[in-house]
């Protein structure tokens, strides 16, 4: 990990863990943390990966994958990745101007109609994270000619509010004919593609779930020494401990593959299939690491109390969020097929393609 | 063994759905999802079940029950679960402490306690965790002191369910400090001084389960159940009740697997192979749960449960975790809801999810079930 890196990781896990403790985690689920947003975005995070000339950080975007997974290690109700990484992308590659507050970013369902000098959008923008306060929205819309990025207010559209499993709110905004401002809207970068943004998604979902496994790792572990039944702490017994020891495992599978598909960015590389690869392996180690962390918790783990369950809901609503194992599996399938036998091989082998591993960066 | 229906089991089996067919509309659905309000749904319901003489259906007919063959007990069970019927609210009350004083209470016992659960006037529930004393509930530290012809009982309770409604509670408390010879049972009444509940939100977001604080609370010498320090062996028989409700079905596993059948024909995945293999095994395992549970009845009908119930427990709790599991996944991003929409329609396999993560908890740990089956039925050393 560079120098850099570790510098804004520290940084951020200061600043998290002053700010973003289990309180400010729990009052958010149903209410918008405007002064946790104002300390993150004053440190620059939510644009850190876009560019210096666009107002954000100049750091990689494997570096802002990074700050994600460290904030999802506290569970930081925040569209931290949504506004830089989606958003943020979408707006500075068509060249269009990066509003501050938090952004949010549709791929799918809308379209736009030119004629004369009017831009007009239309369709339904489903699930967008924090689209409710969303100061803009950048939408990629199919046109006639091709792709076009427009930044628009949700205001101008029908937002219809709602949340995932987490609590965090996932809102549906309906654009029916909106007519967008001419420094509003510009053709989409060639390298700019749904499939791309599906990519990105993906692995900024995978990257959060591998924070919050760190997470819940950490807690049960403290836990189980903690507690104490028969006499001893339960970490005492084996059928204990060999549990954590797998849940340790899994903390470790989903942020090696995780780490994969950022050496892949880091190298110049799309990552195509490590990013497929990591949100298959997150999204399998998410339900057993949530199994697990809560069995060890026992009933203290199964109330709202106890703030576990602000981690293990993220873990299941994320493992959903922009394409489950199912989904991420077959396409991955298809990729290793296409490519045909020998091709395998070098697939999972080829050492310029992958990293040695490297410690994670997600800790509390 | 003989799967099918006899043709006493048959008959009951038409008897019982045409009821059913002509009773349910008849309830102010929906069922409403807080407690409080489903109480006052559960006490329209039960009485209704009461009045048609099937509340107690396991219960001997000397105690308001109907005495039936443990046939007939599945065979009612699987009718209710297939038309949908409501919660049973007194869970506790007829499937634990109900069977617990049938077994251990005196005729006064009996008759004071046994028609109020039936007809669904007193809901009871259990006041045995402790914050110290979870899976070592042997633990546990509230204390029973003597006074004039009873005791006043201090200290702490959770994970009480229900206890907010609850009218009477099975109580552990220590009459002296031998780990298990201090522990005495007492049948302990909740609506008086000296009980404070708080509420505890689960995961689920409902706040079902309680915080229950006693301090000098009043309980007389006649609602001790068995002998003074001699609660233990009474609550080891109590755990036996409640896992085998546990282990035959309180979650509806053939409702719910048939919901899951319709699932996979909806969502069009019904030709993808690596579905088809998961719905064929949640299948086998489904029916191999039925035949477990009808070995813990079985066990019932020759005493009290055995360790084999442990058993029960330990394959249904994967199995419901595991169907609500591929549900949520068949369902993709609209089968995880929002908070608060876990009781509504597809809300429920987001609810049964969760459900099945308190099931690997309550009524003793996955761990510990393994302990007993270990110790008690293999006989390895302890
Ligand atoms: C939904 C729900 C409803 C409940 N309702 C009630 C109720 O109405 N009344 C009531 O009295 N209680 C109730 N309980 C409490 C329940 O009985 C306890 O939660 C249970 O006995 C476990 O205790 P604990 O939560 O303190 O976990 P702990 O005992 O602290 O266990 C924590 C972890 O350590 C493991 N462990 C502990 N000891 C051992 C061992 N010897 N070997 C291996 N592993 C071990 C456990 O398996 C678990 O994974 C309820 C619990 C839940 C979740």
């Amino acid at each position: 990990m560079s120098d850099h890196r570790h510098l804004l990781l520290d940084t951020v896990g200061r600043m998290l863990s002053e700010c973003c403790g289990p309180d400010v985690v729990g009052a958010a689920e149903g209410s918008w943390p405007a002064d946790l947003w104002r300390v993150v975005e004053a440190a620059g995070l939510p644009l850190a990966a876009v560019d210096e000339a666009a107002g954000g950080g100049g750091a990689t975007v494997a570096d802002a994958l990074t700050v994600a997974r460290l904030a999802a290690s506290y569970a930081a109700p925040l569209p931290l990745g949504e506004t830089g990484l989606l958003a943020g992308h979408l707006l500075t590659t068509a060249g269009l101007a990066v509003p501050s507050g938090p952004l949010a970013a549709a791929w799918t369902g809308v379209e736009v109609r030119l004629d004369g000098g009017r831009c007009v959008l239309s369709g339904r923008a489903d699930r967008l994270p924090w689209g409710r306060v969303a100061s803009r929205i950048a939408v990629l819309a199919e046109g006639a000619d091709g792709l076009h990025v427009c930044s628009v207010e949700p205001s101008a559209g029908t937002v219809e509010v709602g949340s995932n499993v987490a609590g965090e709110p996932r809102d549906s905004v309906v654009f029916h004919g909106v007519e967008i401002a001419a420094g509003d809207h510009a053709r989409a970068a060639a390298e700019v593609t749904r499939a791309a943004l599906d990519g990105r998604g993906a692995l900024l979902r995978a990257a959060q779930i591998a924070g919050a496994i760190t997470a819940a790792t950490r807690l049960t572990v403290i836990y189980a020494g903690e507690r104490q039944q028969f006499g001893r702490p339960i970490a005492k017994f084996q059928a204990v401990g060999q549990q954590l020891a797998l849940l340790a495992a899994e903390e470790a599978a989903a942020n090696a593959a995780v780490e994969l598909a950022l050496a892949a960015l880091d190298a110049g590389r799309d990552g195509v299939d490590e990013i497929a690869a990591a949100k298959v392996r997150a999204g399998e180690a998410a339900g057993s690491a949530a199994e697990i962390a809560h069995q060890v918790h026992g009933a203290i783990g199964f109330t709202r109390e106890h703030r576990l369950h602000h981690l293990t809901r993220r873990l299941w609503a994320w493992r959903d969020e922009y394409g489950s194992e199912a989904i991420w599996a077959r396409r991955l399938g298809e990729r290793a097929l296409t490519a045909g036998g020998n091709a395998t091989w070098t697939m999972i082998t080829d050492t310029s393609r992958s990293a040695a591993p490297v410690a994670s960066g997600a800790t509390t | 063994m003989f799967f099918g229906d006899t043709e006493e089991e048959a008959q009951f089996r038409a008897e019982v759905r045409t009821w059913l067919e002509a009773t349910l509309p008849t309830l102010p659905w929906p069922e409403p999802a807080g407690l409080e309000d489903r109480l006052v749904f559960f006490r329209q319901w039960q009485s209704l079940v009461h009045e048609a003489g099937y509340a107690g259906l396991s219960w001997p007919a000397e105690y308001g029950g109907r005495g039936a063959s443990l046939g007939l007990q599945a065979v009612f069970a699987e009718e209710l679960d297939r038309a949908g019927a409501p919660d049973r609210v007194n869970g506790i009350g007829e499937g634990f402490a109900g069977m617990t004083i049938i077994e251990h209470g005196t005729d006064a016992h009996k008759s004071r306690f046994l028609a109020p659960i039936l007809r669904g006037e007193e809901i009871w529930c259990q006041l045995f965790s402790e914050p110290g004393a979870g899976s070592d509930l042997a633990g546990l530290q509230c204390r029973a002191e003597r006074d004039g012809d009873g005791y006043r009982i201090t200290g702490q309770k959770v994970w009480t369910s229900r206890g907010q409604i609850a009218d009477w509670a099975i109580l552990l408390a220590r009459t002296s400090g031998k780990r298990h010879d201090g522990i005495t049972y007492f049948l302990f009444p909740m609506k008086q001084e000296g009980v404070t509940i708080r509420p505890l939100t689960q995961i689920t977001g409902d706040a079902e389960f309680n915080e229950v604080f006693l301090e000098n609370a009043f309980v007389p010498d006649e609602c001790i159940l068995g002998r003074v320090g001699d609660g233990w062996r009474l609550a080891k028989a109590t755990l036996g009740y409640e896992r085998v409700v546990i282990a035959t079905g309180r979650m509806n596993i053939q409702k719910w697997l048939g919901e899951l059948m319709e699932l996979v024909r909806e969502s069009g995945q019904g030709e993808d192979p690596a579905v088809r293999a998961r719905v064929a095994d949640l299948w086998g395992r489904a029916l191999v749960h039925r035949l477990n549970g009808a070995r813990a009845l079985t066990q019932l009908g020759t005493g009290a449960p055995g360790p084999e119930s442990s058993v029960g427990k330990l394959f249904m709790t994967p199995l419901a975790s595991d169907i609500a599991d591929f549900a949520l996944e068949l369902g993709g991003l609209d089968a995880r809801v929002a908070p608060g929409a876990e009781m509504q329609g597809d809300g429920r396999w987001q609810r049964m999810s969760y459900m099945a993560r308190g099931m690997a908890i309550a009524g003793g740990t996955t761990q510990i079930q393994k302990n007993i089956v270990a110790e008690r039925v293999l006989g390895l050393p302890r």
